[in-house]
């Protein structure tokens, strides 16, 4: 059995909104619920984090509590949200969570990796069966810490999750654990246990105009493309105007196939355009496009692989994560996005979701676990 | 008292929601105008990137149009260069065999052509023999009485010289016939030299003769030689051969469709020759059913025909074309009115040396 209780506030003021919430999450149980095991917490940028986090602890003083701030929340209870708060309670007598912090990810973002996979091991010997991690998305490659638990717990082992965002602010976001409050830091959860899912990834995205050459790297920085300056392949398409994350690179590879990176600042003086993670030097790019139409039609994409492939009777969750791009272009059709689970599933499903500055899964189970940008993740995860 | 706490609760509490959803909307206030300044830049860049990326897409299709007609062209060059090939290969292999078949039949030609005097002379000596016989030992015995009469020899006697007249007739034929062969085919003849281009045209007339014969199904065609004074011009005599074969075998072919459609139409093939300044002119017309304009632009295409799949290549008016105009700097032209006919024109300079200055 794996149960989950969601409560979700639309309120600004920290107090009200988590008083709102225990409340939600409360009703929602009964005599024969028993404690819960863990809280997912998903927060805006604005609100009183610590305060909230006291308050989950008070009332809930034995969960193992992960999670950070976003860029949009939603949920079953409130659908799409934005500037809101949402508590997801795990309940569960055949499931196990444990919790793993690690810290100065901006120094070594590998060793912070290696750090939380251990700490959220303990002394428990047994394998885990997924990983799903909340990790700081501003002021490091974000890329190296999703490499980092993959050096640990192998290329093809299962991680979930999203990098923590601030609102377009890209100063600094926010991580959740237990009840600290956290900056430059990776959380995550081990589900152990008899638990099965399953999960689709999607962007809709496409490359357009001409492919041009990563020639010079520094850093998150794009410095020349073709040996030029790289706002200049921007420039041609945007007529000097800022690069922006709508209009990501399209990063190729040897396969031919490409994933995205978006583009979050640019340097008039020097040319360079800068980006959320290391992007590879000497690597065929192109700028992508999407309407609002491919993004949506990408979202139902990813729920209904998702839902093919699930290997139970019947999903418990749905946790989903999406770029916070997707939101920006979607605009007031951003809530049709979660809508598709309650279109595809069979029953009524409860989901938690948010908007990420980078989202982290394989394409399929078992295979190889990237930090995806511009994507939209479905994660299915149930007993039976 | 009791009436008035409830009150004082539900008027809090509808205080405490209205504080609730102002906060919330304040919220949602400062939320939309961020977003919709987002969506307005958003709004900008979707401009400017479709209006760049148009032009991109109008600049590849430029690019591609130009590449098209370069493909076009080398496509041309490709064929041009094909039915150069196909047929420089199909008329070698036709040269050495005509060659081949004219030297081979010349040798027991000449033992048959050599010996046809003596063998007329031997048989008038047996025929002045018979005659002897016949006046000494007359009447003859019954049994050479019997034999005279069965192998009727009074009229042997007279057919043989016919006979024998007949057969050198033919071997003369046939003389004529392999010599016009190895005329046409020219082999030992690579270069440029001066040469009768009359000659030429009666040997591909010769070779043609069965076709213009007729047969039971149709009448013969007449030709019609109106040949001026020709100097020797210098040229690849066994191309020349090729491109007289070519007329003149599309004028037979011409007439014979013709006459299929309308019997009572005599076929006729004029063939006129005219030196006129540094050039000579040979017109070649048929009485055939005549080509529309719209194919008489394409007749010179290579793989261009009329014919039906199997009967024509579609290059023999296109390798002529290209004898006459790239091997020898003259020129090629075809005249054709529906129902009427065709006149196809080759204009030759008399010297190459000249044409080439």
């Amino acid at each position: 059995m794996l149960k989950v209780t969601i409560g979700h506030s639309k309120d600004p003021d920290s107090e009200s909104a988590i008083s709102e919430i225990i409340e939600q999450c409360l009703e929602q149980c009964d005599s024969d619920t028993p404690d819960p095991i863990a809280g997912l917490l998903l927060a805006a940028i604005d609100f009183d984090h610590q305060l909230i986090l006291d308050r989950i602890h008070a009332k809930f003083p034995n969960i193992a509590l992960i999670g950070g701030t976003t860029d949009g929340e939603m949920s079953s209870k409130l659908q799409f949200s934005q500037d809101s708060l949402v508590l997801t309670l795990f309940y569960s007598d055949d499931i196990q969570i444990q919790a793993g912090l690690g810290r100065n990810l901006s120094h070594d973002p590998v060793a912070g990796a290696a750090e939380a996979v251990r700490h959220g091991k303990g002394q428990n010997t047994e394998t885990p069966k997924l990983c799903l991690t909340v990790a700081e998305g501003i002021g490091y490659d974000s890329n190296a810490v999703v490499e980092g638990l993959k050096k640990v717990l192998g290329k093809r082992f299962p991680i979930f999750g999203g990098v923590s965002a601030d609102q377009l602010r890209f100063q600094k976001s926010f991580q959740f654990f237990g009840r600290e409050v956290l900056t430059d830091a990776v959380t995550l959860f081990f589900l152990y246990g008899d638990l099965q899912f399953s999960c689709g990834i999607a962007h809709g995205w496409k490359p357009i105009g001409k492919v041009a050459t990563l020639t010079e790297v520094a850093s998150n920085s794009v410095v020349k493309i073709d040996g030029k300056f790289a706002t200049d392949l921007y420039d041609s398409y945007l007529q000097g105007l800022q690069p922006s994350p709508e209009y990501p690179l399209a990063i190729f590879e040897e396969s031919g196939e490409f994933y995205l990176r978006l583009p979050v600042g640019s340097n008039r003086e020097t040319g360079e355009i800068h980006f959320l993670t290391n992007l590879p030097v000497e690597t065929q790019v192109q700028v992508a496009f999407a309407t609002r139409e491919d993004v949506l039609r990408a979202t139902q994409d990813s729920f209904q692989i998702a839902f093919d492939r699930y290997p139970g009777r019947h999903p418990d969750v749905a946790l989903l994560f999406s770029c916070f791009i997707r939101r920006q272009l979607l605009g007031t059709r951003t809530q049709e996005e979660c809508q598709w689970v309650n279109k595809l599933s069979k029953q009524e499903l409860p989901f938690v979701g948010f908007y990420t500055y980078g989202e982290i899964g394989p394409m399929e189970i078992g295979g190889k676990v990237r930090l995806h940008q511009e994507t939209f993740i479905t994660l299915l995860l149930g007993t039976s | 008292m009791l009436v008035m706490d409830r009150t004082e609760e539900l008027l809090r509490q509808r205080i405490k929601d209205l504080e609730k959803e102002n906060r919330i909307l304040h919220k949602q206030l400062q939320r939309s105008h961020t977003d919709r300044v987002q969506v307005e830049n958003n709004y900008i860049r979707d401009g400017y990137l479709l209006q760049n990326i148009i032009q991109d897409l109008e600049t590849s299709k430029s690019i591609l149009e130009q590449r098209g007609i370069a493909l076009e062209l080398a496509l041309h060059d490709i064929q041009a260069m094909q039915s150069k090939l196909i047929e420089s290969e199909k008329m070698s292999a036709l040269g050495v065999l005509v060659a081949g078949v004219a030297h081979e039949i010349n040798n027991p030609l000449g033992f048959i052509y050599g010996n046809l005097g003596h063998v007329e002379q031997y048989i008038n000596k047996i025929i002045e023999l018979v005659h002897l016989y016949q006046d000494q030992y007359n009447p003859p015995l019954l049994i050479i009485q019997d034999k005279i009469e069965t192998i009727e020899l009074d009229f042997l006697l007279q057919d043989i010289p016919k006979v024998l007249q007949s057969m050198g007739i033919g071997v003369e034929r046939i003389i004529e016939i392999v010599k016009s062969l190895s005329n046409f085919s020219r082999l030992d003849e690579a270069e440029y030299k001066a040469v009768d281009l009359h000659e030429g045209l009666e040997s591909t007339l010769m070779i043609l003769h069965n076709k213009l014969n007729g047969d039971p199904t149709r009448p013969k065609i007449e030709v019609i030689r109106d040949y001026g004074m020709l100097p020797f011009v210098e040229c690849h005599a066994g191309k020349l051969n090729q491109v007289f074969m070519n007329i003149l075998g599309n004028a037979i072919d011409a007439i014979v469709e013709q006459y299929n459609l309308i019997p009572d139409r005599p076929g006729k093939i004029s063939i006129e020759t005219k030196s006129l300044g540094e050039n000579v002119y040979i017109t070649i017309s048929d009485s055939g059913g005549g080509i529309s304009e719209a194919l008489q632009s394409k007749l010179f295409d290579p793989f261009f025909t009329t014919k039906p799949v199997g009967k024509g290549t579609g290059l023999g008016l296109s390798i002529s074309y290209q004898i006459i105009v790239e091997n020898h700097r003259g020129k090629l032209s075809c005249h054709s009115i529906i129902d009427h006919g065709t006149t196809f024109t080759i204009v030759i300079p008399i010297s190459q040396a000249d044409a080439l200055s």
